[in-house]
């Protein structure tokens, strides 16, 4: 049964105090699994597909023609971006996390902006496993789930591709068994 | 179906065809000539409709309804009646002159296509289906929830009478109606606009487009509280065993039917005009409300406009957990003052609590609104901090409704407090809809449910069915 929130009824004193420590948002003693580095890699390509075409057709733009300044401006930006991107995708691929509790499964990533997501298994409606050309190419797929709210459906990228069916097995199993109605 | 359903059908497109082609052949061909394609068009048009109506037919077998159609690509549709979230009976304006009904219903899940429109039966019909429905579908829902009880052949339950006693909650004052919406910003900045047009179709070289392009603006501004003031025009609230029953529009007339454990999340508003009156508006989230297009954004009024008492009253005898003096009435956590640097505007009105059965949040600045989202309807709960959110030691928590049309937010509370009130919700939300399957498990003999309509829908129910009861 659920702990009264002792605190959450009675309005405490508005403090304008900023902490100092940051306090976790999820819980710490979820049995928490991250998902496989090399989908940095399946991140990493799609920077680039998308980036360096772009920064090549600036920089030929200022390099063929009269207009110079702006041009090159766009394309440090669009570098500078590409290589803040690749700097941070270790860390962003590590902030991706899951954990399957008894009764519920949870989400979380983000580094800029940090999201959990608890989703029960008795809410799913079914689940998904997606793997693009590059994600096969490196035995990877993402993990999708469905429930009946649409702001609510997680997905998993990154998991091993045995990991990834497992997973979904596992959750339409749980699924099945703790269905509950709308 | 009933005989007439093509004339009507029919009758729909054919404003829209003898406008075009009026429009394309004025000058160019003669009256004859024209007169002669108006009435191989018009034929054309009945015929395909006869033929589609022909081939349209429903049944309802054990818990599931069948519906076939399609001329060329026949389709055949199975509903499980335990998915039905409500059940509407529209009359479209036309269609009343003949005293006919659409039965419609709300389904979760699968889009706009899974919505199935009956159109047409009579409107006793119509009624008795919506009854009938209505009873299978609570019997569906408990049945799935309890496969050991013996249920019984359901096609042989006799349908209820159709004469069920409606108990009114709320009949909508016309005249506040009115004056609502035309204290709306959006009625309210039309007349501006519209200087614009009238400006330029004085002045010495009129531009028509410019006028056309304006005068377009001001219909799409005012199409909301136009639309609002016909579809509820004389809405009134009442409910009976099967759950709300909401009656309103103007021109087509539509009756809804909303069992109680089928609402998802409450939502409470109050435009700044409206405040020095004092007047609200309640809306209901409902799965399934909003994939056909015709609902508002998947709402359905509770409440159009009432004073604040009289509305509270109302959604108070919904549900019970909202005091009847309003949400203000509980007491409510406000936000952390530092909440401020994160949203200067509508820092002072945040604030949330968690009763046992829901979490009611607060919120807005321009429009004050309230939020109420069932613990036993909760999809999923999540937090979320962005980086000024970060500096300021704050987090926001989210309660997914199905449907997710209204998601209550605990905005910019302390990080700390905000995780404590994910596992809060995750635990209530988790203890709300377990009783009914663990019922089901533990208890040796099988649940009296042998008669449908007192089974009450376990799983679906959990707590706010038994309140709703109470509220009763």
């Amino acid at each position: 049964m659920a702990a009264p929130l002792s605190e959450s009824a009675a309005p405490t004193g508005r403090s304008d105090r900023v902490p100092t420590d940051n306090p976790a948002l999820w819980p710490e003693d979820a049995p928490w699994q991250q998902v496989s580095p090399r989908l940095a890699w399946v991140r990493r390509a799609g920077m680039l597909t998308f980036l360096v075409p772009i920064v090549a057709a600036v920089a030929a733009t200022a390099t063929w023609t009269d207009v110079t300044l702006l041009p090159w401006g766009i394309a440090v930006a669009g570098l500078g971006f590409l290589g803040w991107g690749l700097a941070v995708v270790t860390r962003s691929v590590q902030a991706w996390g899951y954990a399957e509790r008894a009764d519920d499964l949870l989400v979380r990533h983000g580094i800029l902006v940090r999201r959990l997501s608890v989703v029960p298994y008795g809410r799913m409606q079914y689940v998904d496993v997606k793997a693009g050309p590059l994600e096969r190419a490196l035995g990877i797929a993402t993990v999708q789930l469905h429930t009946a709210a649409a702001a609510s459906d997680a997905a998993i990228p990154g998991l091993p591709t045995v990991e990834a069916a497992r997973l979904r097995d596992r959750l339409a199993a749980l699924g099945e068994a703790r269905a509950a109605g709308l | 179906m009933h005989p007439l359903s093509p004339l009507i059908r029919g009758a729909r497109g054919i404003g829209v065809v003898g406008a075009l082609v009026s429009y394309q052949a004025w000058g160019s061909a003669g009256w004859r000539a024209l007169a002669i394609a108006a009435t191989v068009i018009v034929l054309g048009w009945f015929a395909v409709a006869w033929v589609a109506w022909r081939f349209t037919g429903f049944r309802v077998a054990a818990r599931e309804l069948h519906v076939r159609d399609g001329i060329l690509s026949r389709r055949q549709r199975t509903i499980p009646l335990e998915r039905v979230q409500a059940v509407d009976v529209v009359r479209p304006a036309l269609a009343r002159l003949f005293g006919l009904a659409e039965v419609r219903m709300e389904v979760v899940g699968g889009g706009k296509d899974a919505e199935a429109p009956l159109a047409y039966l009579t409107t006793a019909e119509a009624e008795r289906l919506r009854v009938h429905l209505l009873r299978l579908a609570a019997d569906a829902g408990a049945a799935a929830s309890q496969p050991t009880v013996p249920m019984g052949d359901l096609t042989e339950t006799a349908p209820a009478p159709v004469t069920t006693a409606v108990g009114g909650l709320f009949r909508v004052n016309h005249r506040l109606l009115i004056f609502s919406q035309l204290l709306t910003f959006n009625t309210l900045s039309a007349p501006f606009l519209l200087v614009i047009p009238i400006l330029e179709f004085t002045s010495e070289d009129p531009s028509s487009a410019a006028v056309f392009t304006f005068v377009s603006g001001i219909v799409g501004l005012i199409q909301v509280p136009v639309r609002r003031l016909l579809g509820e025009w004389g809405f009134t609230v009442g409910r009976d065993a099967d759950g709300l029953r909401v009656h309103r529009g103007m021109l087509d007339v539509r009756n809804q039917t909303i069992p109680i454990p089928r609402i998802q999340a409450v939502r409470i508003r109050q435009p700044l005009l409206w405040r020095p009156f004092g007047w609200v508006r309640i809306e209901i989230d409902v799965a399934g409300y909003g994939q056909g297009g015709e609902q508002e954004n998947g709402r359905s009024a509770l409440v159009p406009v009432a004073p604040a008492a009289e509305a509270f009253a109302v959604l108070h005898a919904v549900l019970p957990t909202v005091p009847s003096a309003g949400p203000d009435a509980l007491e409510l956590r406000p936000a952390p003052a530092r909440a401020r640097w994160r949203a200067p505007f509508q820092y002072r009105r945040l604030a949330y609590t968690v009763t046992d059965t829901a979490l009611v949040t607060r919120g807005g600045w321009l429009t004050a609104r309230h939020d109420v989202a069932l613990h036993a309807r909760a999809q999923s709960v999540r937090i979320s901090q962005g980086p000024w959110q970060r500096g300021l030691g704050l987090a926001s928590v989210h309660l997914d409704p199905a449907g997710g049309h209204t998601t209550p937010t605990v905005l910019h509370q302390e990080a700390a407090h905000a995780a404590r009130v994910a596992a809060d919700l995750v635990d209530r939300a988790r203890a709300n809809r377990a009783p009914a399957t663990a019922e089901a498990a533990h208890s040796a003999d099988p649940a009296p449910a042998a008669d449908g309509q007192s089974a009450e829908r376990p799983t679906a129910s959990g707590s706010s069915a038994a309140e709703g009861a109470r509220g009763a």
